[in-house]
């Protein structure tokens, strides 16, 4: 009987100590997260809702549904100084997402032959990473001084070669942005992607090497598969582009005629008209949700085929 | 080959340029006074200091007046408390969401992973109003504050590294009478070090060359990244290749430095 109770007594004195041990990790869990969680709630989660608010108030904070208003009525309104000025940031936004799927594109065919390691890779590994590690701000203004007609290459050109890539209301003044992002994006997507077709089993590449399959037959039927986790979180990037492209579009055209894209627009309105930015913030988060999710899933059907 | 070659070229020859520019004077760069030609892209005739002498006296950032000291400590100074503040919160949440089962985990986890989908543009007017209410704009505890996240792609590396790390170190501790903290401190962190250590390189490089943030939330302190786009308005190319070599100069010996550890750890491999 009192060997009975004695086994009781330890039994209870495990469950609480048991009990304690839980609440301790609790305890620990909650502490850790309390503020990561509560940093998420008010710059994402507060931010997004109060912006949703604000979109719906003037300055004084009275009810309004103005700011929507200015949008649609001005949508296709043509401004004497920049034209559809809201179709125009859109279809230059689209455009410089289609040209960042392009850079990967690109980087995709050149990564293949870094990938068939090709002689001076290691240096070529170094290099190509230093635009991610020096400021975008010094590679855009070198970019600009070596593409200026005054400080840069353009001018060993005869005249009727000249242009000035930094001219408002050019085309080549629409070309500055895209062509700068390739020429700095492409040496980290190969080095990326590079990186990923490591993964792929030597032994599967050298069967297909023994049954004569060709290197096109090799990159599209074995490599693509198999980097095709690492091509997604790419194209997925180039999709948000769409929607965020504002650094290289400040310094490099200053959003001048027909060079604005959405985040630009919305980024030149903050801090002087907020409830206006809030409202195309939104309207803009309403597209590019589900365009983002499309996308993701188109990517993952194509994944799927491949085991994904 | 050509391909390789010409483009690495392409993406080192705006060092040499800025280089070779800051070391000349603006009548020889631009073909003035003795000089009958300009020298825009040869090395300088006579080498001179006086573009770096220039940068340390008096640079002007829009209204702001500044040297390249100055921004020098607003870069340093926001991007070392930017980098620890930020990997602090993502260590923490990315150990107990990695290791711990508990209620709400699955939903968190979730949550964050799908937000990570939405871009940050509608956010920003609200926190440009939120930040101006609570005072925090061109304050470092603003900047702090404001680039503390602990979720982003750092967050599921430094998870996944934590994932690997065998449960069986932290049992055997406990057994020793460790607690979670201790655990998490000197056994879990040291164990995933080499995923923490890359990431705040890369966290720091990030915040060191960010722009965005610090032109919009930090303006009266301008940082390199900030200064330089400005400074490009108000001064000549020479002064500002002086200023662009002194920024690159750190960075460079940082990645000389730490090259290995960052290509290695970021590159290769992919995503499974």
């Amino acid at each position: 009987m009192m060997k009975k109770r004695g086994l009781n007594l330890n039994n209870l004195s495990l469950t609480r100590e048991k009990r304690k041990i839980e609440r301790n990790k609790l305890a620990f869990v909650w502490l850790l997260l309390v503020l990561p969680l509560a940093h998420f709630a008010i710059f994402f989660l507060f931010s997004n809702v109060y912006s949703l608010v604000m979109s719906f108030q003037t300055e004084t904070g009275q009810f309004t549904l103005l700011n929507y208003k200015h949008f649609f009525e001005n949508f296709f309104v043509k401004q004497e100084v920049g034209g559809y000025v809201y179709i125009n940031a859109i279809l230059y936004s689209f455009f410089l997402g289609f040209n960042d799927v392009l850079l990967v594109f690109i980087s995709t065919i050149l990564a293949y032959f870094i990938f068939k390691k090709i002689p001076g890779r290691s240096i070529f590994r170094v290099v190509y990473f230093l635009p991610s590690i020096i400021a975008m701000t010094i590679y855009i203004m070198v970019f600009k001084y070596l593409l200026n007609n005054d400080t840069g290459f353009p001018q060993f050109l005869p005249d009727f070669l000249k242009f000035d890539m930094f001219k408002a209301g050019t085309f080549a003044n629409k070309l500055a942005v895209p062509i700068y992002c390739l020429w700095v994006g492409t040496g980290y997507n190969v080095l990326v992607i590079g990186g990923a077709m490591s993964n792929v089993s030597p032994e599967i590449l050298e069967n297909a090497k023994l049954e004569g399959v060709s290197g096109v037959r090799e990159l599209f039927d074995i490599i693509l598969p198999t980097i095709w986790p690492t091509l997604t979180v790419s194209f997925i990037g180039s999709i948000g582009v769409v929607f965020t492209l504002f650094v290289q579009v400040s310094l490099l055209t200053g959003g001048a005629m027909g060079t604005q894209t959405i985040a630009y627009m919305i980024n030149s309105l903050v801090g002087n008209d907020n409830n206006v930015a809030a409202a195309l913030g939104i309207i803009f988060t309403v597209v590019a949700i589900p365009v983002i999710l499309l996308v993701k899933k188109c990517l993952d059907k194509i994944g799927k085929r491949w085991g994904y | 080959m050509a391909i390789f070659i010409i483009y690495a070229i392409s993406l080192v020859y705006p060092f040499v340029y800025l280089l070779a520019n800051s070391f000349k004077s603006y009548s020889e760069f631009a073909g003035l006074g003795d000089f009958a030609t300009a020298n825009i892209f040869g090395f300088p005739t006579r080498w001179i200091w006086d573009n770096f002498i220039k940068a340390f006296n008096e640079l002007r950032v829009d209204t702001v007046k500044t040297n390249i000291g100055l921004m020098y400590l607003s870069s340093i100074t926001l991007a070392i408390g930017e980098t620890a503040v930020s990997m602090a919160m993502t260590c923490c949440a990315a150990y107990v969401l990695a290791r711990f089962d508990f209620k709400g985990k699955k939903f968190v986890y979730n949550l964050v992973l799908v937000t990570s989908f939405i871009p940050a543009i509608s956010s920003l007017p609200a926190i440009y109003t939120f930040m101006d209410n609570t005072k925090l704009i061109n304050t470092y505890i603003g900047m702090l504050i404001l680039n503390a996240a602990a979720f982003g792609g750092p967050f599921l590396f430094i998870s996944s590294y934590f994932k690997m790390i065998p449960w069986s170190f932290a049992e055997s501790a406990q057994m020793d009478g460790a607690g979670n903290f201790r655990i998490f401190t000197t056994i879990m962190i040291p164990l995933a070090k080499n995923g923490i250590i890359t990431f705040t390189i890369l966290k720091f490089l990030g915040f060191w060359n960010d722009y965005w943030y610090p032109q919009l939330f930090y303006s009266d302190y301008p940082t390199l990244a900030v200064g330089i786009a400005k400074i490009t308005e108000t001064e000549r190319l020479p002064v500002v290749s002086a200023v662009m070599i002194m920024a690159i100069v750190p960075v460079l010996i940082f990645y000389a430095i730490f090259q290995k550890k960052l290509l290695a750890n970021t590159l290769d491999g992919g995503l499974k």
